[in-house]
């Protein structure tokens, strides 16, 4: 009796986040998925309620002008592939879909899945070189949620929204792993900072720190180095105990009942703990999705979120301009160092003045990439893909991209608070065999570089 | 044959070309959901308005965004053909005149060689914007029978307008053809791509908005850096 | 003997070609009576002058009712020889009258040019044309 895996029904069971992950690499996954009848009617319905004025006019006022293609990264990095025009790869996709009204086939949304996580990472730089200002990117975010509600969506991100919906997080972390890990890195590290603590859910204070699961499983010298930020910058610190986890992969999934029910948990931890800000860690997709576009699913109608939430950068650059965090500048990167403006909160929030103010305080040679900013382009992995096999080689070529612009900045080393962009900057110098760059994320250079102010305890550990 | 031309199928075809474009607004903006889209459009005028405008005004300047610096063919062909297809349908001496009788408003005349430049331009840059279609392989792979179906009702209007002007000898046939071409043009406008006549600022307004409400209006300080 | 025959050959040959040309030439150029507009003086023109052919609309209105008032006011004078009240209008108006009060008769009476046909009276050079 084999388990349904691919159906349009969400996990929301610690079972059924097992049974796929044990299908190793989705394999039986997508073949159920090959079988996946299409609701037409469903989907008729969906698009008449869903899909209204701002994305029909984009996709019938194209003007087919081309000026798209050259502002993405997948059209670039596959030798001007003219199926990967940005304009070309949504008219084939959800404009066909409307085009039909929904009647379309299992093989049409299987190819509409592939474009949309497979040629697309929903970096909206796209928009930006629109004369019409059609967002493609938007429009394949929301072919993402179509697609989701069907139950075309890849494995790994099947999973991810499952972790959520189930663990509050985008990975199999619980709220006790979460709090016993807080306990351990301050264990870890009391030697060296004696008064080190991780507050839970301690109520009033000016930051509620919520962070990326991956730092609580895999990197958890991450969160301590948070913490002895927040120690030595002598800021009110707390985490809460449930709602701590911010990346709402469930964002990439297109899942937007499990991106209500991440915020929910968030905003319940504000109401709880009442501080005066909540700072997020270093990453890109968890500030679009809980500050970006989060107030909307968190039922905020203004869309300004309930206090203000911070970027780790905002936050550094913050403490850096109050003087509460003090860098040695004899500790400042020396060698020709680059920043990777991440899409999601650099284009899409502005951001960039913040970490050009950090470079100021790490960086001797700090060299811009070309084009930067706004106009920067995504790392390569954004949007889910650094995470799904099944688009690993697409992800690879697109990768070159970024590649070929942090070579001609002449740097080797590459500034970059944004976890998806560390691991695909990672990924390239592997793929490329590239062995002369490196990258790092701000915490690490900042421990490194900071001035321990006498107040604070510290015993050096030699 | 002018006078049912240029009399009731001119006002019939001038009332679809301006109801059909209000309409396509209104249902533009009655169609946005603040929800859906998650845009607070009513909230932070402050913001949204500037933020519309200029994300309307900088494309309406030659190499104003990264966008046309970008792409400087595809941008002085957009531009020699619009400034003579919004200036010389308003500013024409002819049009002008029967503007003045139809509704009392006297717009200036444009002097002659400069609407001749102006026609010649926009022609040009029709024919040029009808090969960049043929060569370009990014426009194959977009290419529809709509796109060659504006490039030709707008180059029909111009084309004809310009030879009525210039042949004395067949002037009837060619201001009979103008008449028929304008007509035609302003009939299909609201129901083809042309109807980003309006729908240009609709849809740039809207990104505009989105951008200085949500995506770092309040964070970047000043207008999107288009 | 001779000069008098040559004399009169001559002549009827000219009277002849001179008769016959009447056929060749343009019909309006000799019998119809063009004027050429001129109220109001314009100083900067940006049109040509309208030819305005006075014998085709004699003839229209004398096939219909007759009625000069048509297109002349009464002065104490006699006719008028502007059209209608033009020199009553400010300097301004009164292009927009002419064209306003010539293209109405011709959407009335189904003949002539309507306003979009700026250059058959607004004519270039001396194209004086029989209009169908």
């Amino acid at each position: 009796m084999s388990q349904i895996l691919c159906s349009p029904t969400p996990v929301t069971t610690q079972e059924g986040i097992q049974a796929l992950l044990a299908d190793k690499g989705g394999a039986k996954y997508y073949e159920q998925m090959r079988g996946l009848k299409v609701n037409q009617a469903q989907l008729a319905q969906d698009l008449q309620t869903t899909c209204k004025s701002r994305t029909r006019t984009w996709l019938n006022i194209c003007a087919h002008c081309g000026m798209c293609a050259d502002s993405c990264f997948f059209y670039k990095a596959n030798d001007k592939d003219p199926k990967q025009i940005p304009s070309y790869k949504i008219q084939s996709t959800l404009g066909e879909m409307l085009r039909r009204n929904g009647k379309v086939d299992t093989s049409f949304m299987m190819h509409c899945m592939d474009v949309a996580w497979g040629q697309c990472t929903c970096c909206n730089r796209c928009g930006m070189y629109c004369p019409h200002g059609i967002d493609t990117g938007v429009m394949f975010s929301y072919l993402r949620g179509i697609l989701f509600k069907h139950g075309f969506v890849p494995w790994e991100l099947k999973i991810g929204s499952g972790m959520h919906r189930v663990y509050g997080a985008q990975m199999d972390v619980t709220v006790d792993d979460w709090v016993d890990t807080c306990e351990w890195m301050v264990d870890e590290n009391s030697d060296e900072w004696p008064n080190l603590e991780i507050p839970v859910e301690k109520e009033g204070c000016d930051v509620m720190y919520i962070c990326n699961a991956r730092e609580v499983k895999h990197y958890p010298e991450d969160l301590a180095q948070a913490a002895i930020l927040f120690h030595v910058t002598g800021t009110s610190w707390t985490v809460p105990r449930e709602g701590w986890e911010t990346t709402s992969l469930t964002m990439f999934a297109g899942d937007w009942e499990g991106c209500e029910q991440n915020l929910k948990r968030i905003y319940d931890a504000v109401r709880r703990l009442k501080p005066k800000m909540v700072v997020g860690t270093e990453c890109g997709h968890a500030h679009r999705a809980t500050v970006v576009e989060g107030p909307y699913w968190g039922g905020q109608e203004s869309g300004d979120p309930p206090v203000p939430f911070l970027h780790y950068v905002e936050w550094v650059a913050k403490v850096l301009r109050e003087g509460k965090l003090k860098l040695d500048p004899t500790k400042k990167i020396k060698g020709p160092c680059t920043l990777q403006d991440a899409c999601n909160y650099v284009r899409n929030d502005g951001l960039g003045k913040y970490t050009r103010e950090i470079m100021s305080y790490i960086a001797e040679d700090f060299r811009e990439m070309d084009p930067h900013n706004e106009h920067n382009f995504c790392c390569g992995g954004g949007g889910g893909l650094n995470g799904i096999g099944l688009y690993r080689k697409q992800r690879n070529i697109g990768l070159k991209n970024k590649l070929d612009q942090i070579r001609a900045t002449g740097a080797n080393m590459v500034v970059t608070p944004c976890h998806n962009c560390w691991d695909a900057i990672r990924d390239m110098m592997e793929v490329y065999e590239e062995k002369n760059i490196k990258w790092s994320f701000l915490k690490p250079i900042l421990i490194n570089m900071m001035q321990i102010p006498e107040s604070i305890a510290h015993v050096d550990q030699e | 044959m002018m006078q049912l031309l240029t009399g009731p199928l001119f006002v019939a075809s001038l009332l679809i070309f301006v109801i059909g474009l209000v309409v396509r607004a209104v249902l533009y903006i009655k169609g946005l959901d603040a929800k859906l889209e998650r845009v607070a459009y009513s909230y932070h005028r402050e913001r949204s308005v500037p933020g519309a405008a200029m994300s309307i005004i900088k494309w309406l300047i030659p190499a104003g965004t990264a966008g046309w610096r970008t792409q400087p063919v595809a941008m002085v062909l957009f531009f020699l053909l619009h400034f003579g297809a919004v200036l010389l349908p308003l500013f024409l001496l002819g049009h002008t005149v029967i503007l003045e009788q139809c509704t009392g408003i006297s717009l200036p005349a444009l002097p002659n060689n400069v609407a001749d430049i102006l026609t010649i331009a926009s022609l040009s840059a029709l024919a040029l914007l009808a090969l960049r279609r043929i060569l370009s392989p990014v426009l194959r792979q977009l290419n529809s029978f709509q796109d060659w179906l504006i490039l030709a009702l707008t180059f029909a209007p111009f084309f004809t307008g310009f030879m009525a002007m210039h042949s004395a000898s067949s002037y009837d046939l060619w201001i009979q053809l103008h008449v028929i071409s304008g007509e035609l043009f302003l009939v299909l406008a609201p129901f083809t791509k042309l109807s980003h006549i309006v729908l240009f600022f609709m849809s740039r307004a809207q990104l505009g908005i989105d951008f200085a409400i949500k995506r770092g209006g309040d964070t970047r300080g000043g207008v999107f850096p288009w | 003997m001779h000069s008098i025959t040559l004399r009169k050959t001559c002549l009827y040959c000219c009277s002849f070609l001179l008769l016959g040309s009447v056929f060749f030439l343009p019909k309006i150029a000799l019998s119809d009576e063009i004027l050429i507009v001129k109220t109001p003086a314009v100083e900067s023109p940006s049109m040509p002058k309208v030819m305005f052919n006075h014998d085709k609309h004699v003839n229209f209105v004398e096939s219909h009712d007759g009625d000069c008032s048509r297109c002349h006011a009464m002065t104490s004078a006699g006719l008028s020889t502007t059209v209608l009240n033009v020199k009553l209008q400010k300097k301004s108006n009164q292009i927009p009258y002419l064209h306003m009060e010539c293209t109405r008769c011709h959407a009335q009476a189904g003949a002539g040019p309507s306003l979009a046909e700026c250059r058959t009276c607004h004519v270039v050079g001396a194209r004086l044309e029989a209009k169908k």
